[in-house]
């Protein structure tokens, strides 16, 4: 039995078994970087859900306060001046956003700032009070951000809302 | 007989040393590069599979979560919210919806914890308002500001959500609705 090619043996070589697995592997090298990417988008997925909704949270304790200013009859937007805030779902007034600490999560699951571990989520409110609404000076712009840091990349979800005087 | 034999010499004689074919060393590498690939692959693709599946329950719990929340925020917007004050430990939310009469109908959703689904008592008849495809492990109410106060009434909806069939990982959500019912606090 030979082992070695003679001239005359003319079967796939060594080299041509490598070029078509080196052509294999360029095929399976995409899937896998989809697959990968696919991996993140679910992540990606379960984040963004909680985002939005923390996020959603943000303008409706913000306008809770404006309601609470006219039922009381104080001017709508008082303690709601111009600036950058943080807030929690009970806050009777706005907190200054300091270093922006993230929020933490309790054992019933109410995300906050003093009980429980450190989430990902970060918070801040931006108030605006819009000069250029034409004929009055009646509208507070409000914008909630949420952002929090995912596979090394920074993500962020806004949403903008925009609250008037009603007297 | 002779003709049998001769078709066996002519398929002897075809096997001659001008015949292609692998040497030993040949098959044995292509063989052991061809199982390295096979396990790479194949590896990959139980790893796609099982991807696959966690991003299917993520999106199952995504369409049961938005359902739920946004049902109850809706509710919540528009309706009498009933006492007492809570502090986020309540598992359920009892308010007063209004049909397109005007009748006050009681409304409550609560957690059926065996079923790990949400239920939304209306008028005394039970609906499931999540599918059975995902467990709903806990749901609590904070209620602020219920009542006349002069405060707009605050509710805080805390879930944790897995899908049921893996149950691989629980999503804690939670989101905060403002009552736009003036009606109760300007009577005061």
């Amino acid at each position: 039995m030979r082992i070695f090619n003679t001239s005359k043996e003319r079967g796939s070589t060594l080299i041509e078994a490598i070029v078509a697995i080196f052509i294999l592997s360029i095929g399976i090298i995409p899937s896998l970087s989809m697959i990968l990417y696919a991996n993140s988008f679910t992540a990606s997925l379960r984040n963004n859900l909680v985002a939005a909704n923390l996020v959603q949270e943000g303008v409706e304790v913000v306008r809770a306060l404006r309601d609470s200013n006219w039922f009381n009859g104080r001017a709508f937007d008082s303690g709601l001046a111009d600036g950058t805030y943080r807030l929690e779902s009970n806050s009777t007034s706005l907190i200054l956003v300091g270093s922006n600490p993230p929020l933490k999560i309790d054992s019933n699951g109410l995300y906050n700032y003093t009980n429980g571990t450190d989430t990902a989520f970060q918070r801040r409110i931006f108030i605006v009070k819009d000069s250029t609404a034409p004929g009055c000076n009646c509208e507070l712009r409000v914008v909630s951000e949420v952002s929090w840091v995912e596979r090394k990349s920074s993500r962020t979800i806004t949403i903008e809302s925009h609250l008037f005087d009603w007297n | 007989m002779t003709n049998k034999f001769s078709i066996f010499n002519f398929q002897f004689s075809n096997k001659s040393p001008n015949q292609a074919g692998f040497t030993m060393i040949e098959l044995l590498a292509a063989v052991f590069l061809f199982s390295v690939m096979a396990i790479i692959t194949a590896s990959i693709f139980i790893r796609a599979l099982e991807i696959e599946r966690k991003s299917f329950a993520a999106q199952v719990v995504q369409e049961n979560a938005l359902a739920v929340f946004e049902l109850m925020s809706k509710e919540i917007r528009v309706s009498d919210i009933a006492g007492p004050d809570s502090n986020c430990s309540v598992n359920n939310l009892s308010m007063t919806v209004y049909d397109n009469s005007g009748n006050g109908i009681p409304t409550t959703y609560q957690l059926n914890s065996t079923l790990g689904v949400v239920e939304r008592v209306y008028g005394g008849v039970t609906y499931y308002v999540s599918s059975q495809d995902v467990i709903f492990t806990s749901l609590k109410f904070c209620i602020l500001n219920s009542g006349i106060d002069n405060e707009s009434v605050r509710v805080t909806v805390l879930a944790a959500i897995s899908d049921r069939a893996s149950q691989l990982s629980t999503i804690k959500i939670q989101t905060t609705t403002t009552s736009r019912n003036v009606a109760d606090e300007l009577t005061n």
